[in-house]
């Protein structure tokens, strides 16, 4: 029985470990969104129709300008073939690389238009939550531009500077990110003055590292929240802009004027005005649930 | 707190002012000036004679209030008077005469340039952005009064506002030497008594409803004339359009005029079937409001109360849909499931406004986004409420779960309901930039992106100035409600605003 047990001496070290479950903060937060079927599946179709539409049109060398067989009439028209896979339009041209080529251009402007919305709102608005002078500027700013329609807004800049890419992108963000920031700005507003802020000033820390460090890191996934709204919010704007034959040129591909020049043949040719919806539709909710499950899964209270 | 509202209101129309303002300043200095002919197709037939098209050009941009424009003839006759032996020297293009009174101008910023055919001179001076800005609101409200009409031909005119009757009998305030003939009357429509006092102005349309004023084109009655039997002032009874109280001072009759008016108020609007652009706009953003109420509400209510059920899950998988769907994807799928299942007309022209089946899908339309928002606002706080302490006191009480409901959660809820209120009708105003363009509807939203395709200025701007005044003041309309529903609201507290 003795020779079982062995002695064994006292280690001062082992006494201090304290034992706690191994967590990282980015492992627990794709392992819960990986746990959502319905995210993986949006997940797929995003990747998909993102491949396809960075990929297809630099092959097809689309332009909506030039109908290479628009003399050809029995290209008109064909339905979905194996040919021409969402089948021909009005022109004889091919409406797969029709609707690449106008999902690039969508999904290129809501990118760069969010990316930059959100960078500027961001940066702003936790700035705007911790600064009491600055709080009372912007807020005037603020109650002027948010009580204006943002269609109205985009749609007078466009008027104003001109249609085109960047245009587009301009005038959508001009306005765009007064929302983000006083969103962010009410969330700082509420984490300001917590307790282990109030310590972190009384010990000296710097404004800009109380907000990089103390404050945004808690604010992951209200972020990605907004990021996966703002994506369909400025998708959305784009398509209705295009429709209303502003916004793009037309040497631009665009979805929505696809839509708008295709809706006189919705009976007729229904695949022709379809197709286009059903992508422009696709691509905007995909983002949207992957963009909303990834928030919830960064929200460290669902990781238990 | 009437001091609060009193400064908030001032805010309210000062945020009115700059939006417009900036809107002003930026599309009359960076639309680039020659577009507004683009459109214009008689500017286009005149390509041909470079005299005559020179000339129209400037006459419209002074029209539209750009420059100021003069001609040859013009700046002799001014000086020398229009018979003299100096009016013909200075009809020269080379004579001192003229030189001289050209250095003199052109020191004063006019411009000088010379037709091509006919060699002879005009000039133009520039309206600076800034006077043109303070002209437009200095012209933008015009009072009526007695003394505003200037007519020669008649210097005895009588000048007095009067109570009187109109055709059919009923009291009206009249006015000789206005403008108008009726400054107030009394009609069967709403709201019954209109005024024709203080009208807003906004310029002039160019190039389309071209020669109109802006909101002449959007108040008047579209569609065909709505002939009637009408006893006429002087007694004779035809089959007319006319609309009696919008007859303005006509300087100079003609025969068929003096044959039926007694006076010189003989230039009337006629009376035409359908709503104006701005009635129907109006119609259907009121429609849609009560709509998205009438559906939001209940449904919010019955949502919350099957929490995490079925009918929850269906609504907000709707309320995710039509975030995440964009805009013109879900109008068009509504369009097509009503008008291929219920046989509802898709465009509104089809069956036109005097049909009530072609309301039903564009108001349909225009209530998707605002009631997934009332839904989601009605749903939330109704969940909230049901846990908070008054309500399980009532419980504790004994009180059934129904009186529960309405009578202490709904008593609450009305406050963020009232609250969505302005935001509702914002989103119905950009929604009607999209659904009346999809619907065809002549109103003012489609009027927006058709404007700015013919470079109509003046259009784009007053449509500005009607949307943005319309927001910022449902806002304030808004915050003022609530005050008055929940008295624990109070708006001017410091620090206190949301």
């Amino acid at each position: 029985m003795e020779k079982k047990f062995q002695f064994v001496e006292i280690d001062e070290q082992a006494s201090e470990h304290i034992a706690a479950p191994h967590y990282s903060y980015w492992k627990s937060v794709f392992r819960t969104f990986f746990k959502s079927k319905l995210a993986i599946a949006m997940l797929i179709l995003a990747t998909i129709i993102f491949s396809i539409a960075m990929i297809q049109p630099l092959f097809s060398n689309y332009d909506p300008l030039n109908s290479p067989n628009i003399l050809d009439f029995s290209l008109r028209f064909n339905p979905p073939n194996s040919q021409n896979w969402f089948g021909t339009d009005n022109v004889g041209n091919s409406l797969f690389d029709a609707v690449w080529a106008g999902t690039r251009t969508s999904i290129l402007i809501s990118f760069i238009s969010t990316a930059i919305n959100l960078t500027l709102g961001i940066a702003v608005g936790a700035f705007w939550g911790y600064s009491k002078k600055f709080d009372k500027v912007m807020l005037e700013i603020y109650n002027v531009v948010a009580n204006v329609p943002f269609l109205l807004v985009v749609t007078m800049m466009l008027y104003v500077i001109g249609y085109g890419f960047w245009k587009l992108i301009f005038a959508l963000t001009i306005t765009g990110w007064f929302g983000i920031a006083y969103f962010i700005r009410t969330q700082v507003m509420i984490i300001r003055d917590r307790e282990y802020n109030l310590v972190s000033r009384c010990l000296g820390t710097p404004t800009s590292r109380m907000i990089t460090r103390n404050i945004l890191p808690y604010l992951t996934s209200v972020i990605v929240t907004l990021l996966s709204r703002e994506i369909p919010v400025i998708i959305s704007t784009e398509s209705v802009l295009s429709f209303l034959g502003i916004g793009l040129t037309a040497a631009t591909p665009s979805l929505g004027r696809m839509i708008s020049q295709y809706t006189s043949f919705i009976n007729a040719y229904p695949y022709l005005f379809w197709i286009p919806v059903s992508i422009l539709a696709s691509v905007s909710i995909s983002f949207y649930i992957v963009g909303q499950t990834f928030a919830d899964a960064s929200d460290p209270k669902t990781h238990m | 707190m009437k001091k609060y509202i009193f400064v908030r209101f001032l805010r309210s129309l000062f945020s009115i002012f700059m939006v417009t303002t900036i809107a002003y300043l930026l599309i009359f200095s960076l639309v680039p000036r020659y577009r507004i002919f683009q459109s214009d197709q008689l500017w286009a037939k005149l390509t041909s004679k470079p005299d005559t098209l020179k000339a129209y050009e400037f006459n419209k941009y002074e029209e539209l209030g750009y420059l100021k424009y003069v001609e040859q003839q013009e700046i002799c006759r001014n000086e020398f008077g229009n018979t003299s032996e100096d009016y013909f020297d200075c009809m020269d293009i080379d004579s001192s005469k003229f030189a001289a009174l050209k250095t003199e101008l052109e020191s004063d910023g006019w411009v000088f340039g010379v037709y091509p055919t006919t060699n002879t001179a005009y000039a133009s001076k520039e309206i600076s952005i800034l006077e043109r800005v303070t002209s437009f609101y200095l012209n933008m409200f015009v009072f009526d009064h007695p003394n505003k009409v200037k007519d020669e031909a008649k210097p005895d005119l009588e000048r007095k506002i009067y109570i009187g009757k109109d055709w059919s009998g009923r009291p009206a305030l009249l006015c000789s030497g206005c403008e108008h003939k009726y400054l107030v009357y009394v009609d069967g429509n709403f709201p019954f008594i209109h005024q024709n006092w203080i009208t807003l102005y906004f310029g002039i349309s160019y190039p389309s409803f071209g020669g109109m004023p802006v909101l002449e084109v959007m108040t008047q009655t579209q569609g065909e004339a709505v002939q009637k039997e009408i006893t006429f002032p002087t007694g004779v009874t035809q089959s007319s359009s006319v609309s009696e109280y919008s007859c303005t001072y006509k300087y100079t009759l003609d025969r068929l005029d003096t044959m039926k008016y007694n006076d010189n108020y003989a230039d009337c609007a006629t009376i035409r079937k359908d709503p104006s652009m701005m009635g129907i706009s109006f119609r259907m953003g009121i429609f849609s409001l009560i709509f998205s109420y009438l559906i939001s509400i209940p449904m919010g209510i019955y949502m919350s109360s099957r929490k995490g059920k079925l009918i929850d899950k269906i609504g907000m998988g709707y309320i995710v849909f039509v975030i995440a769907v964009p805009t013109l994807a879900y109008i068009y799928l509504f369009r097509y499931l009503g008008s291929s299942f219920l046989g509802l007309p898709d465009t509104f022209p089809m069956q036109g406004a005097g049909s009530f089946a072609s309301w039903i899908l564009p108001v349909i339309s225009l209530s998707l986004p605002s009631i997934a928002g009332l839904l989601m606002w009605v749903r939330r706080y109704m969940v909230d409420q049901t846990t908070a302490e008054y309500v399980r006191f009532a419980r504790s009480k004994g009180l059934s779960q129904s009186e529960i409901f309405y009578k202490h959660i709904l008593r609450n809820a009305i406050i963020p309901i009232a609250h969505g209120l302005p935001g509702s009708i914002i989103g119905a105003i950009g929604g009607a930039i999209i659904t009346e363009r999809i619907y065809a509807i002549p109103g003012m939203g489609k009027m927006l992106p058709d404007s700015i395709n013919v470079f109509n200025n003046n259009v784009v701007i007053a449509l500005t100035f009607i949307f943005t005044a319309l927001s910022i003041l449902s806002v304030l309309l808004g915050d003022i409600l609530i005050t008055y529903l929940d008295p624990r609201i109070s708006l001017n507290e410091k620090g206190g605003r949301r």
